[in-house]
């Protein structure tokens, strides 16, 4: 992403790849520990979410 | 306060044994935070852009001023503003933003040399550097000066005269503050009164065979014929040698000379890049500090919770944190 600064827009879908693989990840993770639940998927979410909201905020006027 | 930041930073019995600010009622606020003010800080940039703006000011006496003190600390001599190459770089930009590119050679095909050409300049060097997205004069100087080949010309003791223009415009559909920087040495010295400062010009010819320097610098082939003691200089101009034909075939352009555009400047009452560069920061670092808490803490007093993996967390936005650090909004081309 630091390669494609003067693109916000790939940016943001190269994000949305990044989030969405560390969602599967973590769900691959608790899934193997086997404590995989709503409560941890929703906290994964609302992580990848924070995120994705802080680099829209981050790029406001940008975009 | 104490007690707050605790509750919202240390897992305790109060919390539930989780930070606070890694609840998921904290962490929906926090992003219905970000999401709808970026939605309105964009609203209100658009529509009221004299109120939430990107402050920056750029001019063309201050880029004269940081050009000319590099390359006084380099122990070269300065260089003086040319009214024709001011000129060139005020086309240049306006055939940036009319033609919507971001390159020294335009997508029909058009050289920067065209610009300098049509301005009425007879150049024996000349060169060009581009920027955009920077807020002040200063910042634009040092990331050329940061740049290798941007450095060259700015270094380079060919030149003899520079112009500017400074332009706001879009490219890409993004609202950008473009600078062009135009070096150029003349065949022939141009009458005083058009200058802005009386400069010496050399009249010795460059020498017979010029190395090209990476992309803006131009070369040519001079040979020197001595008739009096004036000494004539005839230029076979080699440029934008692979397309000979191509660059024949470019129609003139018309350039108006003009000074309009030696400064911008734009002061809004909230500076947005300032504004929305902070806050993720601060947000992203907090919940970095919590969730490191939390895992020390859960960890060495060994308490079961089901939870994420805190470690998965801090991996995601120390690496989230690390690109927004690193982000910049100037580059030079």
């Amino acid at each position: 992403m630091f390669f494609f600064q003067e693109n916000v827009s790939l940016q943001f879908m190269i994000l949305v790849f990044v989030l969405m693989s560390y969602i599967v990840i973590g769900f691959m993770h608790h899934q193997e520990d086997r404590d995989l639940r709503n409560k941890i998927v929703i906290e994964y979410i609302l992580i990848s979410s924070l995120i994705l909201a802080a680099f829209l905020f981050f790029n406001a006027g940008r975009i | 306060m104490r007690r707050v930041t605790k509750h919202y930073f240390i897992p305790q019995e109060q919390n539930n044994f989780r930070s606070k600010l890694l609840h998921h009622s904290s962490l929906i606020v926090l992003i219905l935070f970000l999401f709808f003010t970026s939605i309105s800080a964009n609203i209100v940039h658009r529509q009221k852009p004299e109120i939430l703006g990107v402050a920056y000011s750029i001019n063309q006496q201050e880029l004269l001023d940081y050009t000319n003190q590099a390359r006084k600390d380099n122990g070269l001599q300065p260089l003086t503003l040319n009214p024709e190459l001011i000129s060139a770089a005020n086309g240049k930009a306006q055939h940036m933003f009319a033609n919507n590119y971001w390159a020294h050679f335009a997508p029909d095909g058009t050289s920067p040399w065209q610009f300098i050409r049509d301005s009425g300049y007879r150049y024996v060097f000349a060169g060009e550097n581009l920027a955009k997205g920077f807020t002040d004069s200063k910042s634009v100087v040092d990331a050329w000066m940061n740049s290798p080949s941007h450095r060259d010309n700015l270094l380079s003791d060919k030149y003899k005269e520079i112009g500017f223009s400074v332009s706001e415009g879009k490219i890409d559909g993004v609202e950008t503050v473009l600078v062009v920087q135009m070096f150029g040495a003349q065949d022939v010295p141009a009458p005083t009164e058009q200058r802005f400062a009386a400069a010496p010009i050399t009249t010795t010819p460059p020498p017979a065979v010029v190395t090209v320097s990476p992309i803006p610098t131009l070369t040519l082939v001079p040979t020197v014929a001595v008739a009096s003691p004036t000494i004539v200089v005839e230029t076979k101009k080699i440029e934008n040698v692979a397309q000979p034909q191509i660059l024949a075939q470019i129609p003139k352009i018309s350039i108006t000379p003009s000074f309009l555009q030696m400064s911008v400047e734009n002061n809004p009452i909230l500076n947005i890049s300032r504004t929305t560069r902070a806050v993720p920061i601060i947000v992203i670092m907090s919940l970095l500090i919590a969730l490191t808490l939390d895992f020390v803490v859960i960890r060495r007093k060994n308490i079961p919770r089901l939870v994420g993996n805190n470690l998965d967390h801090i991996m995601i936005l120390a690496m989230f944190l690390l690109l927004l650090l690193l982000q910049q909004f100037g580059s030079v081309l």
